[in-house]
């Protein structure tokens, strides 16, 4: 007899731990997701948000409670925009809207990335430099839009955008910029690699870190690119550096490599930069080479010639940097 | 040893056994009951066995691969001359109709940024379905994040409002789980479907903007909003989730919204610079064939959107919008 009630027991158990088990995903998603956030203020209570709320502008008050977001979840507040911080080394974003007293239709949002260090930040700010941007004197690395503000300051990355472009909201948003920086304990970080680039023709701010993938080649991270307009054309130059000149040397015949297997012909060059290899690939031409314990080179230039002046600029000045 | 017999716990067999009893009888009851809880509300999702949500199709017959392109700065124009090609909203919207305007709201940001559906285009709508004798219009968006602040700081919740549609914001009661028949993302997955009882009508109302995952955010892409859970999973996938979305909603017609196209920094943009005027509407009932006309605004060709050859391959339309012989017009101011 007890040995059928210790049966029925076990039978009772496993029903429920197969009802248990068969919860639909959609449940598990739903709850994981907090599909009820919108009735939770969200992360943003349990932010460590002490840095914001004081960077409020005189006449200005809090619009909105700050709020905090993570890796895992800083989808939900700029969607598919996450994959370019992801990658790059993000740890968190904390935002805050300060609306005008006098004007409650006059606000603006500050977002604020941690980056983790200033080589990630200026990763995420130059990728997304804007074409006709104007260089502003907030850090070494900031520029101004008719409606917003984007800086690199150490580790951080800020956003600063305005409900509208009036001229109070942008001297509020100045104001809140500069605060930041002040109280902000992280320093501006010098990136070293920016010096490397020959001055002479460079696109004044279009100096790009690609931190992972440059040119679709995996092994190029911390890939920094360079514009250039000398002599009517235009031409990018890159280069990336390694711990050792042994793997600046294996970089860059891995990506001669790369460039064959997707069609690149070699081509013969005089070029007087040691060790160089020029390629035709498909009209465009790319030069690499090793210079200490950096690789650098040429990436799509419309001529043998354009690349090879370019290259030749570029060693030299990375060689007397050196 | 006999049932009176003690064990040395002091309990006898008889005692243990209705002990026993009582505890399996408290167990059945309580699971029972847990069990009946569980399943009587009609809002729960669904066990995988069960069918689920599913879209009607809300493409009105006849009306299949109308396509307009009008030109001109002011969205209202636009798309007045843009339905007026079509027959105007009439052709679409029936008397009686319940219509619900699925807006893109994704993100807390102003109406100038042309991140989200523009406000003049949705009280516009609302305006056109209403006079078209629409008995109720229901906008609404699954932004995530704030929901309210997106609707609020997008204006499209005033502008709604005070057009005469009602807003719905998203609770947790209005999802249940959607299989879409053939696909492989979407199995018993969480949708937006409460707002969508008693609807008769669905028109879209998407900008066109760059988005840093799928190329494009547009016509299709915004039907994305409609998606619960976890999503985020999705952005491995993004060309194969908005192609099955693409199968899934057959909407009445899509607007998409070309004024101020998002060039780069999509799909959240920031800056007025990341703008660019090409003062464009595009108006149809294949968000295909739009998708298809919306890229070359991004100065991209539909090939170069897997998530438009995907869904061309699934039949949920065409990219070549040419052949549906589009109407274009210009419009002046």
């Amino acid at each position: 007899m007890s040995l059928l009630v210790l049966l029925a027991l076990i039978a009772l158990g496993m029903w429920f731990h197969q009802q248990q088990s068969a919860l639909s995903p959609a449940v598990t998603a739903w709850d994981e997701a907090g599909v009820s956030a919108a009735k939770q203020p969200s992360v943003a209570a349990e932010a460590d948000d002490a840095g914001l709320g004081h960077l409020q502008p005189d006449g200005y008050a809090v619009m909105s409670p700050p709020e905090h977001f993570t890796p895992e979840n800083l989808y939900e507040k700029i969607n598919g925009r996450a994959e370019l911080y992801l990658p790059a080394g993000f740890l968190s974003l904390q935002t805050i809207r300060f609306a005008s007293r006098a004007s409650p239709g006059e606000w603006f949002e500050l977002f604020v990335y941690d980056m983790n260090t200033p080589l990630q930040a200026f990763a995420v700010y130059s990728s997304q430099r804007r074409e006709d941007a104007v260089a502003s004197d907030l850090t070494d690395f900031s520029y101004s839009t008719p409606n917003a503000l984007f800086f690199a300051h150490g580790r951080f990355y800020v956003e600063i955008l305005a409900s509208s472009p009036s001229e109070s909201v942008l001297a509020a948003m100045d104001t809140c910029a500069r605060r930041f920086i002040v109280d902000t304990t992280e320093r501006a970080g010098r990136i070293e690699e920016l010096a490397l680039f020959p001055p002479e023709g460079l696109v004044p701010d279009s100096v790009v870190l690609l931190i992972a993938d440059g040119f679709g080649f995996e092994q190029f991270d911390y890939l920094f690119t360079a514009t250039y307009e000398s002599y009517g054309v235009a031409v990018q130059a890159f280069l990336t550096g390694r711990p050792t000149p042994g793997e600046a040397v294996a970089l860059a015949a891995a990506y001669s490599e790369f460039l064959i297997d997707n069609g690149a012909v070699f081509q013969e060059t005089n070029v007087s930069v040691p060790g160089a290899l020029l390629y035709n690939l498909f009209g465009t031409y790319e030069l690499v080479f090793s210079a200490g314990q950096f690789v650098a080179g040429v990436h799509e230039a419309d001529s043998p010639e354009a690349a090879e002046r370019m290259a030749a600029e570029l060693y030299h000045r990375i060689t007397r940097n050196r | 040893m006999n049932d009176t017999a003690q064990n040395p716990s002091g309990i006898s067999r008889r005692e243990f056994l209705v002990r026993a009893a009582k505890a399996a009888t408290t167990i059945a009851v309580s699971g029972y009951a847990a069990h009946w809880i569980r399943n009587r509300d009609e809002h729960q999702p669904a066990r995988a066995e069960e069918p689920g949500f599913s879209f009607p199709s809300f493409l009105v017959p006849g009306t299949e691969g109308r396509l307009s392109i009008i030109t001109g700065p002011n969205r209202r124009r636009t798309l007045n001359a843009a339905l007026a090609t079509m027959g105007g909203m009439g052709t679409f919207i029936q008397p009686g109709d319940r219509v619900l305007l699925k807006v893109n709201a994704a993100f807390a940001l102003p109406p100038s940024l042309s991140a989200t559906s523009h406000p003049d285009l949705v009280s516009e709508l609302v305006r056109l379905c209403l006079d078209a004798g629409a008995a109720r219009v229901v906008v609404t968006d699954y932004p995530i994040n704030d929901a309210t602040a997106c609707f609020h700081l997008t204006g499209i919740a005033r502008a709604a409002e005070q057009a005469g549609a009602q807003v719905v914001i998203p609770r947790e009661a209005d999802f249940r789980p959607a299989t879409l028949a053939g696909g492989r993302l979407i199995r018993n997955w969480p949708v937006l479907a409460r707002p969508f009882d008693g609807i008769t009508k669905l028109i879209g109302v998407a900008p066109v903007k760059d988005h840093n995952r799928s190329g494009a955010s547009m016509a299709l892409k915004n039907w994305y909003g409609l998606l619960g859970g976890r999503r985020n999973i999705f952005h491995q996938e993004i060309h194969e989730i908005i192609c099955e979305l693409a199968m899934m909603i057959r909407p009445t017609l899509v607007v998409l919204d070309g004024t101020e196209t998002m060039m780069r920094n999509g799909p959240t943009g920031g800056s007025l610079s990341d703008l660019k005027p090409t003062h464009t509407m595009i108006v149809g009932t294949d968000p295909v064939a739009a998708d298809a006309f919306g890229a070359t605004l991004l100065g991209r060709k539909a090939a170069d959107l897997p998530f438009i050859t995907k869904a061309v391959v699934a039949g949920a339309g065409t990219a070549n919008f040419e052949l549906l012989n589009p109407i274009r017009i210009s419009t002046n101011g």
